[in-house]
């Protein structure tokens, strides 16, 4: 159903200029803007993955900004992560949210054991898109942190999860 | 980058804070076991319209198999004919009774037997602190039939709820739902089902009445919903009382009215004409529907007693100040409100109040009780109007708890006090045209006319209320115009409009009867009405809760309450109009400061002639872990903005701010919508059969009296309404 993987990766210091660039490396010319197939109702429902990669380190909290642009999209559902510390629906601020802009925030402080390592899904959006074009999604990380507060090197994607 | 700040509370053993600032990082304490996220930036506020069209609703049918229920949560077999109705836009309502699509062939077929409903638990867990209850309610959803459906189920919640978290669960997947102006989240959740999602939305029908709509609910697979909410509890004379109500009371509404709540008999969707309707299983019928209900209780002081006459529960002490109350397995019909009493150490509650301050100012709970004297001085001669409810809905029991009520109160008046007695039910009559003294004789023709009172006919209040509030007043006396009814009327706002515009120099003293009352407007007839409110249920005393608010009135009231905030900013303080004190009860004001907190607050007041003051010293509670505070306050700002659009002026500037508000504060309102769709799966091709659901007539109600039979063609009830 969906167009195809979109996403954006950004690394904590990674200029916020870089992000466009490096998803027109990464996915080609072709992969923004697209238009539904003809047979793809106008008003259709999308899943967007979030995914926080801490490489080596235990992830035990996150937040990050989740952005649409190009299309008319609404939020329509927050979903938890594939691990069981992130498993809970993160927490959103509900004013960003009426602008389509979701700032989530969600952390655990269990065993380190039970904390997830490299690349990890931490939650799934689930969206509303209207118009001819497919959305494009921005994801910034704004922090991810060790279950002691220590600030870690960590980057986040957001990917089209392709339905059935 | 947005520059809110995000507060994340890390609850330990030493309840360790944590906080962080968008931008910058976080910091945890050390090992924490158990944590708490909140976010500050979060706002709160909800508010709802119904999913349902405005051009009403129509019927159409649809044949789900040859299939017999035979055991809860199994499909249903085959040797059984079961028709649900389906709800669908543009299409006319024909219903014939014994025709497919009527639904009657079900409720035959299944007389005396559990009905297939989609709804088969509503599981509550409730946690009180102090006077703050923070409760999460699971309703869970299965489709016992072969087709996928839409479940429709309308059901109250205590009409002070700060619904502030919403989430669907498929499996052990979790979604968060968002908050949604009303018409928004009606369209997303309509396509969504139109296009075979999962999908759930929840809207405001009264500040009591909901409705949770479930859609593409497949065969066999159950979903949970769950919805949060804050609200405060109600104390009196050392008593605190949380109540969860569990049915919606069968109401009546005015013939021409299209927007009320209305009741029908399982099976006949759209049968009352209203905008919302609440099916009602017939006697004998049962649903299937279990109840699960556990409190934890904090009360912060000492508890001495724990009472609960509304069902049977086992109660428990973990540990020294900290209780548990679970409902009894064998107590689990949910026909009727439950409500847990429980007196605390003490002969009352200090009055006190606390801040919570925040980073740029924060809010405020004050809570006042009644000086002492109050209850040393003696009242004037009061001038005392019953109005009791003799509709359809209060025969049998309620009305004799009502005529017990009366008479009661009658045989307290004192010699130079007087009173009237009206009834209403399709019109209103009086025992005469002027007040009576309340001397033997006559309050002997008053317990004379109080005997032939019956509960039949239709429920027009505002009849009651007019013919109450325009009686002759004698300024010499106190004039108290008392009401005891069940409540179970369709317009509200109607009514409370009438209020405030007759009100005059009354106060308005509201008695609630029954099982399953319309709290809501037996609180705001007294809210605004400057009295008092006392519910007599099934189980209650006549003479203990008569007599306990006679006492109440037996003594002056503390009017013109003033604070003053000893040079805080104080704002948006509610209720606005600060409530008069009462002996007995306390009044509790909650609202924002900008600044420093308020380190007291003093108090002026006048008892009579004399003017009395008092301070109130304060503490503060620096970054509270507890966030339910603000959604409290945000959803009294709703009430006090609704109470005033009752009155017609300037309603849309005043829905404009109530939806501005919920939207901030993550609220439900009768503007704002909670939807969740999950986006990750089509269901199979084809509409969802819509199959409402049917729940049980209150305890004490009369069926036959309440829910209207309708036959092929008629959409909307005798002029008597719904009570014939």
């Amino acid at each position: 159903m969906g167009p195809g993987t979109q996403g954006f990766a950004c690394g904590l210091a990674a200029p916020r200029w870089l992000a466009p660039l490096l998803l027109d490396l990464a996915l080609g010319p072709g992969a923004r803007g697209q238009s539904p197939s003809p047979a793809e109702p106008q008003v259709r429902f999308r899943v967007v993955d979030v995914f926080v990669d801490s490489v080596n380190r235990p992830l035990a909290a996150y937040q990050l900004v989740f952005e649409a642009h190009g299309s008319d999209v609404k939020i329509v559902g927050v979903e938890g992560g594939e691990s069981d510390a992130f498993r809970e629906p993160p927490h959103h601020d509900p004013r960003a949210i009426q602008k389509e802009r979701v700032i989530l925030a969600a952390f655990h402080t269990g065993a380190s054991l039970a904390l997830p390592k490299g690349r990890t899904r931490v939650a799934t959006i689930h969206v509303q898109v209207q118009g001819a074009t497919e959305p494009d999604y921005e994801v910034r990380l704004v922090t991810a942190a060790t279950v002691k507060a220590r600030k870690i090197q960590a980057t986040v994607h957001a990917e089209e999860r392709k339905t059935p | 980058m947005n520059q809110s700040t995000i507060q994340a509370t890390c609850k330990t053993s030493s309840l360790a804070r944590l906080r962080c600032r968008v931008g910058t990082l976080l910091r945890f304490s050390a090992a924490p076991s158990v944590m708490l996220l909140t976010l500050l930036a979060l706002g709160f506020l909800a508010g709802c319209v119904s999913y349902r069209s405005a051009k009403g609703v129509s019927t159409i049918s649809a044949r789900l198999g040859s299939q017999r229920a035979a055991e809860p949560g199994a499909l249903p077999s085959l040797d059984e004919e079961l028709w649900v109705i389906a709800r669908s836009e543009g299409i006319e309502a024909v219903r014939e009774p014994e025709s497919p699509g009527s639904g009657a062939l079900l409720g035959k077929e299944a007389e005396g037997k559990e009905i297939p409903l989609p709804l088969k638990r509503t599981a509550v867990k409730a946690a009180v602190n102090g006077n703050l209850a923070t409760v999460a309610v699971t309703q869970q959803f299965e489709n016992p039939f072969g087709h996928k459906i839409e479940a429709v189920y309308v059901f109250p919640l205590p009409h002070n709820a700060a619904v502030s978290d919403f989430v669907l669960t498929i499996g052990d997947r979790r979604i968060r739902g968002l908050i949604r102006e009303r018409a928004e989240a009606e369209r997303i959740y309509k396509e969504a089902r139109q296009q075979g999602y999962v999908a759930a939305l929840l809207t405001q029908e009264r500040p009591n009445v909901f409705t949770q709509s479930v859609a593409n609910l497949e065969p066999g697979q159950p979903i949970d919903v769950i919805l949060t909410y804050y609200h405060t509890l109600a104390y009196d004379d050392g008593w605190y009382e949380w109540v969860f109500p569990l049915v919606v009371g069968p109401r009546f509404n005015p013939p021409s009215s299209t927007d009320g709540v209305g009741a029908v008999a399982q099976g006949q969707p759209g049968a009352s004409g209203q905008r919302t309707e609440v099916p009602y299983l017939r006697p004998g019928e049962r649903s299937g529907h279990n109840l699960d209900l556990e409190i934890d209780l904090v009360p912060g002081v000492s508890l001495e007693e724990t009472v609960c006459r509304s069902h049977a529960v086992e109660v428990e002490r973990p540990d020294p100040g900290h209780w548990t109350v679970k409902l009894k397995p064998a107590d689990t019909l949910p026909n009727r409100d439950f409500v847990l009493r429980y007196r605390v150490a003490g002969e009352r509650i200090k009055a006190n109040l606390i801040a919570f301050q925040e980073d740029q100012g924060g809010f405020l709970t004050l809570m006042v009780y009644p000086p002492k004297e109050l209850e040393r001085l003696t009242r004037q001669p009061l001038e005392v109007v019953f109005v009791l409810d003799c509709s359809g809905s209060m025969r049998g029991w309620p009305i004799t708890q009502a005529k017990g009520a009366v008479r009661r109160w009658l045989t307290q008046l004192q010699p130079d006090d007087t009173f009237q007695l009206i009834q209403f039910s399709a019109t209103a009559s009086a025992l005469g045209p002027t007040p009576l003294p309340a001397n033997p004789d006559n309050v002997r023709r008053g317990l004379d006319y109080l005997h032939g009172l019956e509960g039949e006919g239709g429920t027009r209040m505002i009849e009651g209320l007019r013919a109450a509030l325009d009686f002759p007043h004698d300024p010499a006396r106190l004039r108290f115009v008392c009401f005891l009814t069940d409540g179970y009327i369709g317009n509200e706002a109607e009514i409370l409009g009438e209020l405030q515009r007759r009100l005059g120099q009354s106060r308005v003293f509201s008695v609630g009867i029954g099982s399953s009352v319309n709290r809501y407007l037996i609180e705001h007839l007294a809210k605004l009405g400057n009295g008092a409110v006392a519910y007599l249920g099934p189980h209650d005393s006549v003479t203990d809760v008569i007599d306990r608010f006679h006492t109440r009135l037996s003594h002056p009231v503390m009017t013109d309450l003033v604070v003053d905030w000893a040079g805080a900013k104080v704002t948006d303080v509610f209720p606005r109009r600060i409530p008069d004190l009462f002996v007995g009860r306390p009044v509790i004001l909650t609202g924002r400061f900008t600044g420093p907190p308020p380190h007291r607050a003093q108090v002026r007041g006048r008892i009579g002639a004399r003017t009395l003051e008092f301070h109130v010293p304060g503490r503060t509670v620096l970054a509270p872990g507890n966030r339910s505070l603000p959604s409290v306050w945000a959803r009294l700002k709703m009430a006090d903005l609704m109470d005033a659009a009752v009155l017609g002026t300037g309603a849309e500037a005043l829905a404009d701010e109530i939806k501005a508000l919920a939207l901030e504060f993550n609220l439900l309102s009768p503007y704002t919508a909670f939807v969740a769709v999950d986006a990750s799966r089509q269901t199979s091709a084809g509409d969802p059969v819509t199959v409402p659901v049917a729940v049980p007539i209150p305890e004490g109600v009369e069926y036959e009296m309440t829910v209207p039979q309708h036959t092929q063609g008629e959409k909307t009830p005798e002029p008597a309404g719904p009570h014939p």
